[in-house]
């Protein structure tokens, strides 16, 4: 039995009057990826804001590696969970360097400045995704998906073990997809434990050891992707009829939509 | 062809940039309608404790009592303007914002001038330019934050907006003032100008910016997170809001001390901390310095061309205004 990274219990928030995640559950083991699964607007974004404390108004309890995040400040935090936000432009031009470096800072206290540790600790990081040759390239020059891979750098740097993706194959190509989810697997296999957002149920089948389907504020369903993922689930998650397909001897399942045969 | 900016280590252009800019503090003392050379300089500085030659007595006292607060004011409030502007653009995430832009000039200008109509002296001058700098800096924030759209459209129309309203309060305050002795001394703020400094302004300066400048370059590793965005920077361990309201505080402070011994010199704050990002990339840890740096020497030069260019002095926001707001349109027209 896998020691419980994430615990949700009771988990409820709203914003002016609407209730946006209503009496949420649910335990990620250790080194474990889970997807969260859900149309727009089905709160799966709440619900990251609330485990990286950045809504604090939430109801109900938090805890990450036995410790509860309510209330605990920031550079405790970040120590606990990364959080790796979709590829996005920046205001000014850093370089992938400093890019990563900047995940080493809830380590550093007061006026402290990176010094040489932190720097290894980026090289390393850059490393583990192979991006190492980027190292010198500028942020907003690179690619969607290498800037992914950046932030995902990044996430390494910050040296925990629980990352939070949003939504990390957003605006990607059909092979940078691929790319970055792979790296989320192996990450998981290095120990790591993930939680990322997907519209893609198909990546679910292909990458996740759980799903977390969300739709009205509540959890719809929480189990393995295989059995959790049924078409009765994806009618009422996304209003759409498939089929689900077992290919290769049950190695792998998609959905196809009836509409499409 | 020989690569400038790939070849040192930006830690050696803010070296080079600190020689570069104690060179032309220097050669700035001997720049005037009293020409000194460079060797008269040191002379005087460092041996003519005991002379009795006239000449070496009078070009002293010219060193003495108008160059050499005239050069450190304009350094200093260069180097103010310059790192006040760099701090807005990071924490604002916003390469368009910078003192004037943000209002922050215009309310110290009517603090300042609030200020003098009540007949106070000049600390509760600073005080009340830096309580209406920062007001109005608020205020163009939070206006540009509810708009829709573009943020960096927003915040620059914003702080025209407010900008503008606090100039007409400023004109009121211009209304009512005695034309014998307050109005003149408004309206000098105004026009931005180095004239009136005296002996004694580049030490009240120093103290006053000392205590914004400090703490603006050791947090500046902390403003590169600010410039990812307030849930970015809180998941990698900081508190955005603390941090960002602390910069603010000590950038405000600074512009409202700049303002209140110079007045309105525009568009410093926006043009260095570019021309610095140029010469030494965006990671503050080094735009911080090199805005410093290049604001001094920035300020110094171009108070060097006001001082001479015309047998009357130019007031030096005439000329600022000259050099930035074609770089502003520069800026707002390139392309990525």
């Amino acid at each position: 039995m896998k020691a419980l990274t994430i615990c949700v219990q009771h988990l409820s928030f709203s914003y002016k009057d609407r209730m946006i995640l209503k009496d949420i559950s649910f335990c990620v083991a250790d080194g474990s990826i889970t997807a969260v699964l859900g149309p727009n607007g089905a709160g799966k974004s709440t619900l990251f804001k609330c485990l990286l404390g950045l809504s604090a108004s939430y109801e109900g309890k938090i805890t990450i590696n036995g410790e509860s995040t309510a209330g605990i400040p920031p550079e405790r935090l970040a120590k606990l969970v990364a959080y790796i936000p979709q590829s996005h432009d920046t205001a000014f031009n850093l370089s992938v360097f400093d890019m990563v470096l900047m995940g080493t800072t809830a380590g550093l206290r007061g006026f402290r400045m990176p010094s040489q540790k932190e720097s290894e600790i980026t090289c390393q990081a850059l490393k583990r995704l192979g991006i190492l040759s980027l190292k010198d390239r500028d942020y907003q020059k690179i690619s969607g998906g290498e800037r992914q891979l950046v932030l995902i750098a990044r996430a390494l740097a910050q040296q925990t073990k629980v990352l939070i993706m949003d939504e990390p194959t957003a605006n990607l190509d059909y092979g940078n997809s691929l790319r970055v989810l792979d790296q989320m697997k192996s990450l998981a296999r290095q120990g790591y434990t993930i939680l990322f957002s997907t519209h893609s149920p198909d990546h679910v089948f292909l990458y996740a050891d759980k799903v977390l389907a969300l739709s009205e504020q509540k959890i719809l369903a929480y189990g393995s992707p295989d059995e959790t993922i049924v078409s009765d689930l994806i009618r009422r998650l996304y209003g759409i009829d498939v089929i689900i397909e077992s290919l290769y001897g049950d190695k792998v399942k998609c959905c196809i939509p009836k509409n499409a045969i | 062809m020989f690569d400038f900016k790939k070849s040192f280590s930006p830690s050696f252009k803010v070296m080079l940039l600190l020689f570069m800019t104690v060179v032309i503090l220097f050669c700035s003392l001997g720049v005037g309608r009293y020409p000194l050379s460079l060797k008269e300089i040191f002379d005087i500085l460092f041996y003519a404790r005991e002379t009795e030659s006239v000449d070496i007595l009078q070009a002293k006292t010219v060193l003495e009592k108008i160059r050499i607060p005239r050069v450190l004011t304009a350094g200093l409030v260069g180097c103010a303007l310059s790192s006040a502007g760099a701090a807005y653009q990071g924490v604002f995430q916003n390469p368009m914002a910078s003192p004037d832009i943000l209002g922050a000039s215009s309310g110290a200008a009517f603090g300042a001038a609030l200020a003098l109509l009540a007949g106070a002296d000049s600390s509760i001058v600073v005080f009340s330019a830096f309580l209406f700098s920062l007001l109005c800096t608020a205020t163009v924030w939070n206006v540009s934050r509810k708009t829709q759209g573009r943020q960096i459209l927003a915040l620059i129309l914003s702080g025209i907006v407010v900008g503008s309203l606090f100039s007409a309060a400023t004109s009121l305050i211009k209304l009512v003032a005695d034309p014998t002795d307050q109005l003149p001394a408004i309206t000098y703020w105004l026009m931005g100008s180095l004239a009136s400094c005296g002996t004694q302004t580049p030490v009240f300066c120093a103290l006053m910016m000392s205590a914004g400048l400090i703490p603006l370059f050791l947090l500046r590793w902390k403003i590169n997170i600010l410039t990812l965005g307030d849930d970015e920077a809180f998941s990698l361990g900081v508190n955005a809001g603390k941090l960002r309201l602390i910069i603010i505080f000590c950038a405000s402070l600074i512009t409202a001390t700049a303002v209140s011994v110079s007045g309105i010199i525009g568009w410093v704050g926006l043009v260095v901390p570019h021309m610095a990002r140029k010469m030494v990339g965006a990671d503050y840890r080094y735009v911080m310095p090199a805005s410093m740096l290049l604001g001094a020497a920035f300020l110094v030069v171009v108070d060097d061309v006001a001082r001479n260019l015309l047998s009357s002095e130019i007031p030096i926001g005439i000329l600022t205004s000259f050099i930035g707001a074609p770089f502003f349109l520069y800026l707002i027209t390139r392309r990525r």
